[in-house]
């Protein structure tokens, strides 16, 4: 959360001589960034961005209160002036007592956890109407727009001590009765800004005597109980509320209002009296207003000081360097904090947490924390940890993955990363079940709705994206995808998917035995004649090594091709990547260089319809063991070209010994009725 | 005999020497080497000789017709450098037959580089759930019950049974569950891991895709210390960014570290003086801090015994921060435009 701060608003909390610029440059390094700095006539505006845990920083005096422990750090004089904390009510005032009952209010809190401390006080005779201008100028400054003088000193006390303040016109009231509790589901209440809301429930409310709703606690208050031109008697109204409650409320809705902003971070309950105070002493100067009744605060659990104890050796060790005790106690003081030590040979310091700092600071590493920004991460050394041997996680095998992806995409393949969820119209295209997937219960979008557990939909989505850029498509991609299990995480399976737009079985089994040779991996090719919702059962591979399944590598069937839109066949390979990953090996094996030159020859043959190359080569190995190699050089219609290779490791193959050999292929290839030698 | 062979050797070797052109060069190939040439000519002669002698004679030969062999290939360079050619027309403008170029995503590039640099010192690469329990994604990293990052408006949650004992399942927000995950993988440090993975949060817009990356280092040991992230963090920036860049923290404030940082690293056209593109000479680079004693109770590591260290970016916005990239808009690396794939 980012708050705007006027330095000259600053300097009425902070004595110091230190220009803009440098104060932001410490805030900084050791406190709140300070985002930007911006001119604005005579003035300088901080736009500081305070963390989720530092709420008592979002005001000026908070910013004041940090900057006044952070500049003598950088040898800068500073303090921090009229401390709201010290603000005490003058009891000698018999009107400003404090009371839990009042003839001008009736109080109900159902549940005192939902609303730790409520206080309120009436006042009359206010007069409505324009604030004066340096009132006006401060609001300007930090982007609120001023109103009337009432509505502007809640705004300004909200935002120069942090503390959310709300003002009713007390004649609205039904008689005169507040009751805060959980709104019901779906009841309504119209906020100041004129929006209805219907209630999620649970939302913290205040019901008045009339049975109206008059307030959406901690984010906005009721319309119908707002301050007007005619208002005369007013309730300042300061509150402190239970935060997740405000955070639902204001969430669900969409109604972020700075309060609900910091309500859902939990103010400093004691923060409550001082903006209170100071509230009546505003409202007395610029709206004329008069005390009616007493202040009444119901605040059952007062902050006592907690206490949170650290060793000096331990601050030492997080630092990295000797520092003094002296040094410690100066910036824990600086800090609010109320300290004593023990054991001065190896001392321990107690220090008592301030009620400001009581969520944020509750271990000695908080203790660490403060100490170390304040004395200056700048100031640390920069060292690397020493090196020990520490076992690899034994399941996983990062380098075949990067090496597979460097091998692709030196192929020729362009590698796409596209989001781990499908929408169900591309779970449908691809005829997968919806139901068999993890579906996600918050999803941001129905783009995005079930994890996949196939990568090949979000390729041809891809695909389709791409139709009319590129003729020819070649892409890749390697990720989880998630089976569910019941009971347990889903399993996490790393695939690799690679895709080829065209009739290219061919190309695409070649790559995909080439990139497996490359690790290590002998595979085998065997007819996949499953019934599948995607694949084409006569055009479709299992991959497998050994008894060991690594995937799929076929063509897509035309009705899923047709369902994505697109017009070209589809060429895909799906593979196991992890099973891959256990297979890989860098094992090498020399093998003799043959002493003799191979004899080559080329065979041409018409082979019958069906015969299939498998087959044939089976059949002339068969023949002889001198044939050392049988590749398909080309294939055309019925007739296929195999180049032989004749290899006598002991000697060079005689003219006469190889025709003997191919006499006897050509005769089994006959006799066998795979086919005839070409003439 | 044997000098006969001895002469036959140097005529042709002067010849050769002395031959102007390839014609020339070919006719003396034929008339030495061919298989009427001079050298088998001599070769028949072979049976004249007594058997003992016979073999040597023939090696002899061989050796001769080698050395002929290779003084006509040498000669033949020399033509082929002749000024002759200098006068073709040959257009070295022509384009290059270039083979087949694929690409690497840039995620995949960067992840490539980040694991790298990392190794370089020691981490250990671990991959961990990407769809995980609440125990592992929040509560054992100090998130309280009610914590915002835990609500639905940031965190994707899965529709299933909740796990009496581990809670909701969720898909990571963060790599950070791999930081209990290994301290139960290892059961004591030292720790020095770094976890790469995808996470998801519900966002979408020019800066946040619903899907991104993260890098998630931790170290733990006795006596780790801020400096020893220092060191480490600056190292990752020369590594990454380049020689002169270094990182800077500042106080933050994160539930699973205490304390917390921001990661500041200097301008590259400055190097942190200030300048006209960077106004106070840091950019925001990402998170890291003091592994909270309450994250490593949960890893059943002893926090009065060890300390460590944590940080997690994301691995997209790091990148994007290399200089000269200019990537406007995040989610351009998931829409799998190949022509924006292609340019990587």
């Amino acid at each position: 959360m980012n708050i705007l701060i006027p330095y000259s608003w600053l300097k009425e909390y902070l004595e110091t001589k230190a220009s803009p610029e440098k104060i932001g440059e410490c805030l900084s390094l050791c406190g709140a960034s300070v985002e930007k700095i911006t001119k604005l006539g005579q003035d300088k505006i901080f736009d500081i961005e305070v963390t989720s845990n530092r709420v008592d920083m979002m005001s000026v005096s908070g910013v004041a209160r940090e900057a006044a422990a952070i500049l003598p750090q950088f040898g800068i004089k500073a303090k921090l002036k009229k401390d709201p904390y010290k603000l005490k009510l003058k009891t000698q005032n018999s009107k400003l007592k404090t009371t839990t009952k009042s003839l001008d209010l009736k109080i109900k809190i159902r549940n005192s956890s939902l609303c730790p401390r409520f206080s309120a006080i009436v006042l009359e005779n206010v007069k409505v109407k324009e604030s004066p201008s340096e009132i006006k100028n401060k609001l300007t400054k930090v982007g609120l727009r001023p109103l009337n003088n009432v509505i502007d000193i809640s705004n300004l006390l909200m935002h120069e001590l942090g503390q959310p303040v709300h003002i009713f016109d007390y004649e609205k009231i039904g008689k005169r009765q507040m009751t805060l509790r959980e709104a019901r589901k779906a009841e309504k209440l119209t906020t100041l800004d004129g929006k209805t809301h219907t209630l999620p429930g649970k939302d913290i409310v205040i019901e008045d005597g009339g049975g109206r709703l008059i307030d959406l606690c901690g984010i906005m208050g009721g319309q119908n109980s707002a301050v007007d031109q005619q208002t005369k008697k007013i309730i300042l109204f300061i509150q402190n509320y239970e935060p997740y409650h405000i955070r639902q409320t204001s969430m669900v809705l969409g109604q972020r209002t700075q309060a609900a902003t910091l309500f859902e971070k939990k103010v400093d309950p004691e923060l409550v009296m001082p903006t209170l105070i100071k509230g009546i002493k505003l409202l007395k100067k610029y709206a004329q207003a008069k005390e009616k009744s007493k202040i009444i605060d119901f605040y059952s659990s007062p902050y006592q000081p907690k206490e949170v104890k650290i060793s000096l050796q331990l601050i030492k060790q997080y630092l990295g360097l000797p520092i003094q005790l002296n040094k410690v106690k100066e910036i824990l003081q600086s800090l609010g904090f109320k300290l004593s030590v023990t054991n001065q040979k190896l001392p321990i310091i107690k220090a008592k947490v301030p009620s400001w700092r009581a969520e944020d600071i509750c271990i000695p590493e908080d203790l660490i924390e403060e100490v170390t920004r304040i004395y200056g991460y700048h100031n640390l050394p920069s060292f690397l940890p020493p090196l020990f041997k520490i076992p690899q996680q034994s399941e996983q095998n990062f380098y075949w993955e990067d090496k597979a992806r460097f091998i692709l995409k030196n192929w020729g393949l362009t590698e796409t990363l596209s989001y781990s969820m499908q929408s169900r119209q591309e779970l449908e295209k691809f005829n997968l079940q919806p139901q068999k997937h993890l579906k996600i219960k918050n999803p941001l979008s129905e783009d995005w709705l079930f994890m996949r557990t196939k990568i090949l939909p979000s390729l041809l989505s891809i695909v389709k994206q791409n139709s009319g850029k590129r003729e020819k498509i070649r892409i890749f991609e390697m990720a989880k995808v998630y089976l569910p299990r019941k009971a347990k995480l889903p399993q996490e399976n790393l695939r690799l998917n690679l895709l080829l737009n065209g009739q290219k079985f061919f190309q695409l089994k070649g790559l995909c035995q080439a990139l497996l040779e490359e690790m290590g991996i002998k595979v085998e090719f065997k007819k996949f004649d499953q019934d599948s919702s995607c694949w084409q059962i006569n055009r479709t591979a299992e991959i497998k090594s050994g008894r060991k399944k690594l995937g799929l590598v076929g063509q897509l069937k035309k009705e899923v091709i047709n369902k994505f839109e697109l017009k070209k066949n589809i060429a895909a390979a799906d593979l196991d990547f992890d099973q891959i990953s256990r297979l890989a090996n860098r094992k090498k094996t020399y093998r003799p260089i043959p002493k003799h030159p191979p004899v080559i020859e080329d065979l041409t043959f018409v082979l019958r319809p069906k015969t299939s190359f498998e087959e044939m080569v089976t059949i002339i190995k068969k023949t002889s063991p001198l044939i050392h190699q049988v590749r398909l050089l080309d294939v055309y219609k019925q007739s296929f070209t195999f180049r032989l290779s004749f290899l006598n490791p002991r000697k060079n193959l005689t003219k006469t010994a190889v025709a003997k050999i191919r006499k006897k292929v050509i005769l089994q290839v006959k006799k066998r009725e795979l086919g005839k030698l070409k003439a | 005999m044997k000098e006969e062979l001895h002469n036959l050797k140097n005529e042709a070797l002067a010849l050769i020497a002395e031959s102007k052109n390839r014609k020339e060069l070919q006719s003396l190939r034929i008339s030495f080497l061919g298989r009427k040439g001079k050298i088998n000519q001599l070769l028949k002669k072979i049976a004249r000789l007594e058997k003992k002698e016979r073999a040597r004679f023939g090696q002899q030969i061989n050796e001769a017709k080698e050395v002929i062999s290779k003084a006509i290939n040498r000669q033949q360079l020399t033509f082929s450098k002749q000024p002759s050619t200098a006068t073709d027309f040959f257009d070295i403008s022509r384009p290059g037959l270039k083979p087949p170029q694929g690409h690497l995503h840039l995620v995949s590039q960067a992840i490539e580089e980040i694991s790298r640099i990392f190794t370089q010192i020691g981490f250990i690469r671990v991959r961990y759930p990407e769809i995980e329990w609440d125990w592992y994604a929040f509560t054992s990293l100090n998130m309280p019950p009610n914590h915002p990052a835990r609500d639905e408006w940031e965190t994707l949650f899965i529709d299933r049974p909740l796990s009496k004992k581990w809670g909701k399942m969720v898909l990571t927000p963060q790599t950070s569950n791999g930081q209990v995950r290994e301290m139960e993988r290892l059961k004591k440090p030292p720790i020095r891991m770094i976890n790469i993975a995808k996470c998801h949060r519900r966002q979408q817009d020019v800066t946040h895709t619903i899907m991104f990356h993260q890098f998630e280092g931790l170290v733990v040991d006795k006596g780790i210390s801020i400096p020893h992230l220092k060191g480490t963090l600056d190292y990752f920036a020369q590594q990454f960014y380049g020689p002169g860049r270094k990182t800077r923290l500042r106080p933050f404030h994160f539930q699973f570290t205490e304390p917390s940082f921001e990661v500041d690293i200097n301008c590259p056209l400055c190097l942190g003086k200030g300048c006209r593109t960077c106004k106070s000479g840091w950019h925001e680079l990402g998170g890291a801090g003091m592994v909270h004693p309450s994250v490593l109770k949960a890893g059943g590591i002893n926090p009065r015994k060890y300390t460590g260290f944590a940080f997690g970016w994301g691995v997209e916005r790091t990148y994007l921060m290399k200089e000269g990239l200019k990537i406007p808009d995040l989610r351009l690396f998931y829409n799998n435009d190949l022509r924006f794939l292609e340019q990587f």
